[in-house]
């Protein structure tokens, strides 16, 4: 029956014939297992293309899903952790297969007249199978993915002049990102593929016209070689088994080992060591011998040295030898490049920092502070929360203070709202072993994703304002996925009767920062309600004010100390004590100097005014401003002296002269009207003296004395 | 095709283990085939072949539905989609006629537009075609094929619950 619709399609076609004709080439003799790499690497090349096709009927090339649809795949999907896993190891394999195949035609002198060109088209195929893996990296968007590719694309960067430019163009912008992951997709699926496939078929078309290198023969004796070998079946069967052993390796390592994915990528993360694949540590480990002036030789010059000699080397060996120990000088070489590399390879291995070791204790500390979620608000160089701090950049704590936060949250910040931990002794001892140990470079443990993407958590930034119209419009909306108690765990404290006390203490900060998030559910006058009592009116002072002398750590609860409290106090520090402030508060200064005196000591007031009697024996500072007023003046001296009078004297004998109201009901004598124009020398002693309560103005100048006292004498309403 | 002598002078031993490797190596084909095969073909149809779980959804309290008015109620439940985690939102009215309880879905059986209770038309009438049903949800007008779709339903508590077939 097979036969027959054989028959047909070759009869119609000719392709079963032509086919025959392809697959039946006979082969020199010598051609064996030797020759199964390349047919291997062919082979998993339709491998890779076979999984590749399947994992992007899942894959999102976007850093928003590209991780959650990898894990979809590994954990979700039947069979899912398999073909990726072939798809991770099978490129490893390929590559493998890759290597060996050129080495193997390297030896055997295939690649001298008439076939360098095949040898060409082989290095060609090797630069993008590397291509291949390199793009196929940041497909997972997981932190390896990310890192290597930040490392690798900042390769280019050392070209002088353009070098900025190539990366830029690499990763189509100056970041990692979006766009740098959409065309590696693009590349690694489509791109690369077609140039893979197309130079594959080139390869192979050229191979089968040259016809495979009879073994150890000269070059151009090539005229009565023994074809005894068929590539169908002889080769193929050999090349078939072989195949299945590759596949059968990548397997069990699928099996034992899995496709690795490490938590997503996180560009906040300090802590991790990027390391590139096993085919990439050689040139990892050759960057590290170059000084920074010289990167570029190390990471453009000698591999691209190497690999320009890699595909011109089949025109520059003249030697028609091809028994490798009758060319010594490219056996010796290919010796030494594969021993170089590979020395490269092992040292960046045994040089890799040790990924930390945490002790029994801590391991077991780090279940537990996983088990707690301590990592749904504290993140360990990232990948946590952040409504706490990050662990890793303040230590290693001291064991003592760690256990007591543990403990007992508040005792080092009374604000924390961190919520206390009971443990038993054991367990709380682990859990201070581990996160005490927490330093710069610990990483946050692997939590695998138990669940598909969620929305947005409230903790993000902007939440709230962001989803404020559907709350409200309908809370109902929260209930279809969260539990009726989930919106309350934090909000029935926000009711206004438990709008006090310890609500104050969480919530504070983020009522400062960003008062958007009360106004989601609330008008400004929810808080204006409350806050308006407690400004600090006349009143409040009177009841609170021994309070906040004696604890004045009670304000901290609210409020934050000491900017909270000067915005007004700062008014009584002498700069600040101007005419404004004693408009405001100087009344209440004279009637109750009790209230500056819970913070302030009596010589602060004393420093200006003269509370006590003057000492006997010391004279006033004489007076000797002239004539008073003098004879000629202008309307500026008017002018400038009822500047004086604004910033000096207002605050207590009020803008007229006549007093300040407020004070003239603590205070005797305050209108000057009077004085000023029928005493202006005792007013003048008494501007420059002081005089009962009133501060010497020791400092203004006779000039501005003169101008003081001729703007006085216009208040009294004669001019 | 001076070279091809050997293939033509086979003899028989050669022919017969030529015959043995070609079927071993459409043997050793065969079985990569499977390997790989039977499990990218799992890996596909996966999805389709999740089961399913019924959803049932609160819709409100009963207490609101008066007789001869429809009542209308929107209900959203969550959903797993693939990689994502959403929230699928629909419309049912709740109906009470003499001694007859049942809850219509909202969406028309002729091209799917939503349907609104018309109080003064005492009838539901499609925005799009202007297909109209009764109180029933029997079709009384315009081109719907099928009268509206009814929500299996139960009753816990006071509120009622429906069954969402999911699409």
């Amino acid at each position: 029956m097979i036969r027959r619709i054989l028959a047909w399609i070759d009869e119609q076609t000719e392709l079963v014939s032509i086919m025959e004709r392809f697959m039946r080439e006979p082969l020199p003799k010598g051609t064996g297992w030797p020759h199964v790499f390349g047919t291997a690497a062919l082979f998993m090349f339709v491998v890779q293309a076979a999984t590749g096709i399947f994992l992007m009927v899942y894959y999102v090339p976007s850093p928003d899903n590209a991780y959650e649809t990898v894990q979809y795949i590994q954990r979700r999907i039947m069979f899912g952790s398999f073909v990726r896993g072939v798809h991770h190891w099978g490129a490893s394999a390929m590559l493998l297969m890759v290597g060996l195949h050129m080495l193997q035609t390297f030896f055997w002198g295939a690649y001298k007249p008439p076939r360098q060109i095949i040898w060409v088209l082989g290095v060609a195929l090797l630069l993008l199978t590397l291509t291949f893996s390199f793009t196929g990296y940041l497909l997972p968007w997981d932190q390896k993915a990310y890192w290597a590719t930040v490392v690798g694309t900042n390769i280019p960067r050392s070209i002088p002049a353009i070098g900025e430019w190539v990366r830029d163009l690499i990763r189509g912008g100056a970041a990692v990102g979006a766009i740098t992951l959409t065309r590696f997709f693009a590349l690694h699926v489509f791109f690369l593929p077609v140039a893979l496939g197309g130079l594959i078929i080139f390869h192979m078309f050229q191979v089968r016209k040259k016809h495979l290198t009879p073994a150890w023969r000269r070059v151009g004796d090539e005229t009565d070689v023994e074809r005894p070998v068929l590539f169908y079946p002889d080769q193929t069967f050999k090349g078939a088994l072989f195949s299945l052993l590759v596949l059968g390796a990548v397997m069990v390592l699928v099996w034992r080992v899995g496709a690795p994915i490490e938590p997503v990528a996180n560009p906040a993360d300090t802590a991790y060591v990027p390391r590139p694949e096993w085919y990439f540590l050689w040139l990892f480990q050759l960057l590290k011998y170059f000084p920074g002036s010289l990167e570029f030789v190390g990471a453009i010059v000698l591999p691209g040295l190497a690999a320009v000699l890699l595909i011109i080397y089949p025109y520059l060996d003249g030697n028609p030898e091809r028994r490798p120990l009758r060319r010594p000088f490219a056996t010796a070489l290919a010796v030494l490049t594969f021993c170089g590399v590979s020395t490269l390879g092992v040292a960046a291995i045994v040089t890799a920092p040790r990924e930390e070791k945490l002790t029994a204790v801590q391991q077991r500390g780090q279940k537990i502070f996983m088990d707690l979620r301590c990592n749904t608000c504290h993140g360990i160089n990232g990948g946590g929360g952040n409504a706490g701090p990050d662990l890793a950049q303040g230590g290693p704590y001291k064991v003592e203070r760690t256990q007591k936060v543990i403990v007992e949250p508040t005792a080092f910040s009374p604000r924390s709202i961190m919520p206390v931990t009971q443990l038993p002794r054991e367990e709380l001892n682990a859990l201070v072993a581990y996160v005490s140990a927490l330093n710069p470079h610990s990483r946050m443990p692997f939590m695998p994703a138990v669940g598909p993407k969620r929305p947005s958590s409230h903790l993000e930034e902007n939440w709230f304002v962001n989803h404020k119209f559907e709350v409200r419009k309908d809370p109902s909306q929260c209930a279809t996925c969260h539990k009726r108690a989930f919106c309350q765990s934090c909000h029935q404290k926000r009711r206004p009767d438990s709008h006090l006390g310890e609500w104050l203490k969480i919530h504070y900060g983020n009522a400062v920062e960003r008062p958007e998030y009360c106004r989601v559910c609330h008008e400004q006058s929810f808080c204006d309600k409350c806050h308006a009592e407690v400004l600090h009116g006349p009143d409040w002072l009177k009841t609170h004010r021994l309070g906040v002398a004696k604890r004045p750590g009670i304000c901290g609860q609210c409020h934050r100390v000491p900017e909270s409290c000067n915005t007004c106090h700062r008014g009584v520090r002498p700069e600040f004590h101007t005419t404004e402030w004693i408009k405001t508060h100087g009344a209440t200064a004279v009637k109750q100097p009790a209230l500056c005196l819970s913070c302030h000591s009596t010589s602060t007031c004393q420093d200006c005014h003269a509370l006590r009697a003057r000492p006997a024996g010391v004279p006033p500072t004489p007076v000797k401003p002239g004539k008073l007023p003098p004879e000629t003046y202008s309307p500026a001296d008017v002018q400038a002296g009822k500047a004086i009078y604004r910033e000096q004297c207002a605050g207590c004998h009020g803008d007229n002269g006549k007093g300040n109201p407020d004070m003239a009901a603590v205070m005797r004598n305050l209108d000057i009207t009077d004085a000023a124009r029928k005493r202006p020398d005792t007013l003048a002693q008494a501007i420059r003296g002081g005089k009962g309560m009133m501060p010497a103005f020791e400092k203004l100048s006779d000039q501005e004395l003169q101008r003081l006292l001729l703007y006085l004498r216009t208040l009294g309403g004669k001019g | 095709m001076a070279h091809n002598q050997e293939v033509t002078d086979e003899s028989g031993a050669l022919q017969a283990r030529r015959r043995v490797l070609a079927y071993l190596t459409g043997l050793i084909g065969a079985v990569i085939a499977a390997v790989l095969g039977i499990p990218l073909a799992a890996f596909y149809i996966a999805p389709s072949l999740a089961r399913r779980k019924p959803i049932w959804v609160e819709l409100g309290p009963i207490s609101s539905v008066r007789p001869n008015e429809p009542i209308k109620f929107t209900y959203s439940y969550g959903k797993i989609d693939g990689w994502l985690e959403k929230v699928v939102r629909g419309t049912a009215y709740a109906v009470r006629t003499d001694g007859d309880m049942f809850v219509l879905s909202n969406l028309c059986t002729h091209l799917g537009c939503g349907v609104r209770w018309e109080r003064d038309a005492k009838s539901f009438l499609c925005p799009c075609h202007n297909g109209r049903f009764d109180i029933t949800g029997k079709v009384t007008a315009g081109p719907p094929p099928k009268p509206l779709p009814r929500f299996k339903y139960r009753v816990s508590g006071g509120t009622i619950i429906i069954h969402i077939e999911e699409a």
